[in-house]
């Protein structure tokens, strides 16, 4: 098993993979830290969307819906592992700082985006 | 005390990013799809601001570009399309209650075990070679 040290930074990427930590009792320093962000995050945009009346939690999940959730965060786990960070930490961090690994990347994901959102095709968000 | 001061971090990003909508792979499809730059102006803004971080002295982990950092580029962004979001968004919509989310949260998880388990090894076999170790950064590649 490829080892468990998280390659998303402090962003929010590794979030999911610090609560599954958490909720296995196996959670290091560097998780831990990913993990409160991202409760704060979480409790920040709730409390936001509180105030504006935007909070969602009613209504149905369709079936397909469902599967397309599931399928999304499973795909963009596996291209954030592979990539060794997500899109806000190559983006917003490797960027900045010019790592050729980062840009390399985001090319990747920009070709991709443009693929998928270029006008003529059926929307995919 | 860090954790403190970092879930206010945390706190006061997801009070700001739930009203503005902010998200990098949004952003994108709102350029490509219809010429729309809000977000793209948004982004460039968070750009420059993580840029004073790294004049601070900040010091990125040791990574040679390569052919792993195209494909996870690739394969990131067909999860964000089908995801409806960046793992940003995914934390802010999760804050709302959106349910979509909290399954795309679980398929996360689920890609984690299952390329962490299985496809690791032969991905990295083939992939991780095709790397160019002549340079990490720009600054590297000019000299």
């Amino acid at each position: 098993m490829v080892g468990l040290e998280v390659p998303f930074g402090i962003f929010p990427g590794g979030f999911p993979v610090a609560a599954a930590a958490a909720a296995a009792g196996r959670l290091s320093p560097g998780l831990r830290v990913m993990l409160v962000f991202g409760l704060g995050v979480v409790v920040g945009a709730a409390a936001s969307a509180w105030r504006a009346g935007e909070l969602i939690w009613r209504g149905r999940l369709p079936a397909r819906e469902l599967f397309r959730g599931l399928a999304g965060g499973a795909v963009m786990a596996v291209g954030g592992w592979v990539a060794r960070g997500c899109l806000n930490k190559h983006g917003l961090s490797g960027t900045p700082g010019l790592m050729l690994s980062s840009w390399i990347t985001i090319a990747g994901i920009a070709a991709t985006a443009w693929f998928l959102a270029r006008p003529g095709r059926r929307g995919a968000r | 005390m860090i954790l403190g001061s970092v879930f206010v971090v945390g706190l006061v990003l997801g009070m700001i990013v739930q009203p503005s909508r902010f998200c990098v792979f949004g952003a994108m499809t709102d350029w490509f799809g219809q010429r729309r730059s809000e977000r793209a102006l948004m982004v460039l803004a968070a750009v420059a601001v993580f840029g004073l971080v790294n004049l601070a002295g900040y010091r990125h982990g040791v990574e040679y570009p390569g052919a792993l950092f195209l494909a996870g580029g690739v394969v990131q962004a067909v999860g964000y399309a089908l995801g409806r979001g960046c793992p940003l968004t995914l934390l802010v919509r999760l804050g709302e209650g959106s349910r979509f989310h909290l399954a795309v949260f679980v398929g996360f998880l689920a890609g984690v075990g299952l390329y962490t388990g299985l496809l690791a090894r032969p991905v990295e076999a083939v992939l991780g070679p095709l790397a160019w170790t002549g340079a990490q950064t720009l600054g590297a590649l000019l000299r």
